[in-house]
């Protein structure tokens, strides 16, 4: 498969030269694949910020380098010429609908790509179907942002990103403060967009079953090191480790724990918990 | 029990909307905690806001802990009830911890030496104290909720209202405040009123009122209504985590009670049970 994203050795020290100076990301190698659903998990002030906003060069590496597609950034790169790889990463920051300010939905999801140089025709073109794929009405085009739902506007903020067509799709916690449905739509547009129009995802996360549901690599941060990258499974096959790092695990797995059963692997859906219960269950009953 | 809550015959609209109350009727009784749920929009804020005066009702009365909800009572009835919203970055006043949880008490003209116990009382039942010269900026959101919490502690109300207090806390941050409440509302006799999303939190609840574009639709137990899987789809609230195992667990032909269990309750029966331990 083909490489989307790639850090070699990169350091990023917050204020430099000063008694603050702070590594927060301590020799950072990292392989993304295009097409690929990542998730990344860490304690707060682990480092997953810090690390997202390197691939879209909102940070540059104090040394080392980060390659996203054709485009290398290093402590070097300046801010000129950054416009293509904003339109191809696009980030979603935490409570994005804090960052709505148009007076209509449709001017607000505009805003980006008549930015980044479209003219307003083919920006409303763009922002129609990015707000056809977040599911908003078109009876709410008109209407202001700010008249909306909580899920509402999450979701058009998220339009507002996508309306720049990128090819990466940054997401920091983007269901944090929502309802279950708020939750379940966001995730399963995030999940449409990975599987249907092959964006490459990167979703920092707390929600352990949404790793175990959606992403295809986890990454684990600490102290501003990966401290692991792999596939799901092996992510959660040592809760031991796990809880050293303060991360939880998914709670069917944690259930079959306090159950005392599955240690060899640990069931990570409700499904397998059930399968893995049932496997335990003694057969007679009937004898006593 | 005496009824710390007594709302009659409600109403309420918000201008060029909807009626979203009409003729509500809800009673809550002393020290009981109580959760409500309901989709986005349902009208569970509002009615919290309506409570603590923050929002005037079109007709209809409140009473809290037996005092009638009207202007002239109004911050009477306030000095009873404390309220931590969603996020937790809306409501830090102070530079510091220690000065945000003297807030409320500078208002109420406390004496100083009595303000300083009661601050440093209050940020120990909520275990701040130790970062209590720490700016609110330094704090995770669970610390700042902790310290909206002990705010509300120190001008000792009758009623703690959680107004999805929890919803924008990551899981560790979420169980801190949730074990916090747990532990606050035997030691200082609160009722709680929790307003939440979290089907897990509600069942922790003597009561769950479910509310659907203003209309009690069920007022009952966690045991009586957490096992209706259809009931709690139809309101899009979430299914607790034991009661989706049990349903696969029946479809994989393990026959189990017809009641909800929480974990604990899940675990020994299975153990029991099924295992035969």
């Amino acid at each position: 498969m083909d490489k989307e994203i790639s850090f070699s050795n990169v350091n990023h020290v917050y204020e430099p030269n000063s008694p603050l100076a702070k590594l927060a990301l301590n020799g950072v190698n990292l392989d993304i694949d295009k097409g690929s659903f990542v998730a990344i998990i860490g304690h707060t002030g682990s480092g997953k910020s810090t690390l997202i906003q390197h691939i879209n060069a909102l940070l540059k590496p104090t040394s080392g380098s980060v390659q996203v597609g054709n485009y290398t950034i290093t402590s070097k790169t300046t801010n000129k010429n950054l416009k293509q790889l904003r339109q191809h990463v696009g980030m979603v920051f935490q409570f994005p609908e804090k960052q709505l300010f148009a007076e209509s939905v449709l001017k607000d999801v505009m805003f980006g790509p008549q930015n980044y140089g479209k003219s307003s025709h083919d920006a409303e073109d763009a922002a129609k179907d990015a707000l056809q794929l977040v599911n908003i009405d078109e009876e709410l085009f008109d209407k202001s942002p700010f008249d909306l739902s909580g899920g509402q506007m999450r979701r058009v903020a998220i339009a507002g990103v996508l309306a720049m067509q990128p090819d990466v799709l940054i997401l920091d916690e983007p269901t944090a403060g929502l309802d279950p449905e708020g939750h379940y739509e966001i995730m399963q547009l995030v999940n449409k967009l990975n599987v249907e129009r092959h964006v490459t995802i990167i979703l920092v996360t707390h929600q352990m079953e949404d790793v175990v549901e959606y992403a295809s690599q986890v990454i684990v941060m600490e102290d501003g090191k990966i401290v692991s990258d792999g596939k799901v499974v092996d992510v959660f096959s040592d809760p031991n480790w796990l809880a050293t790092k303060q991360l939880t695990l998914p709670k069917a797995a944690q259930f079959a724990l306090d159950l005392g059963i599955g240690q060899n692997s640990l069931p990570l859906t409700i499904d397998d918990l059930a399968k893995t219960i049932v496997q335990n269950t003694r057969e007679d009953n009937s004898d006593e | 029990m005496e009824n710390i809550i007594e709302i009659n015959n409600l109403s309420f609209k918000y201008p060029e909307q909807d009626s979203l109350f009409s003729s509500l009727d809800l009673s809550i009784a002393a020290n009981q905690w109580i959760a409500i749920v309901g989709q986005n929009g349902s009208g569970k804020s509002t009615l919290a806001r309506l409570i603590d005066g923050l929002l005037v009702p079109d007709s209809g009365d409140i009473h809290v802990a037996g005092v009638a909800l009207n202007d002239e009572n109004l911050l009477t009835v306030r000095g009873k009830i404390g309220m931590v919203f969603q996020n937790p970055d809306d409501q830090f006043v102070g530079a510091t911890v220690e000065d945000d949880v003297a807030f409320g008490l500078e208002n109420r003209q406390i004496d100083r030496e009595d303000m300083k116990t009661i601050v440093e009382n209050s940020l120990r039942a909520v275990g701040m104290w130790d970062y209590r010269d720490r700016i609110p900026a330094s704090l995770s959101g669970g610390q700042k909720q902790r310290v909206a919490i002990a705010g509300i502690l120190a001008i000792k109300p009758q009623i703690l209202i959680l107004d999805e207090s929890t919803s924008m806390l990551d899981p560790q941050g979420r169980r801190e405040i949730i074990q916090l409440v747990k532990e606050i509302k035997s030691r200082e006799n609160l009722t709680i009123i929790s307003i939440t999303h979290d089907i897990e939190e509600a069942a922790l609840a003597d009561r769950i009122v479910l509310i659907n574009k203003g209309i009690v639709v069920t007022d009952e137990s966690p045991e009586q209504l957490l096992n209706r899987t259809d009931f709690l789809n139809n309101f899009e609230l979430e299914t607790p985590f034991t009661t989706q195992l049990v349903t696969e667990l029946r479809h994989l032909g393990i026959n189990v009670p017809n009641k909800y269990m929480n974990d604990e309750e899940l675990i020994s029966w299975i153990k029991k049970s099924l295992f035969q331990m």
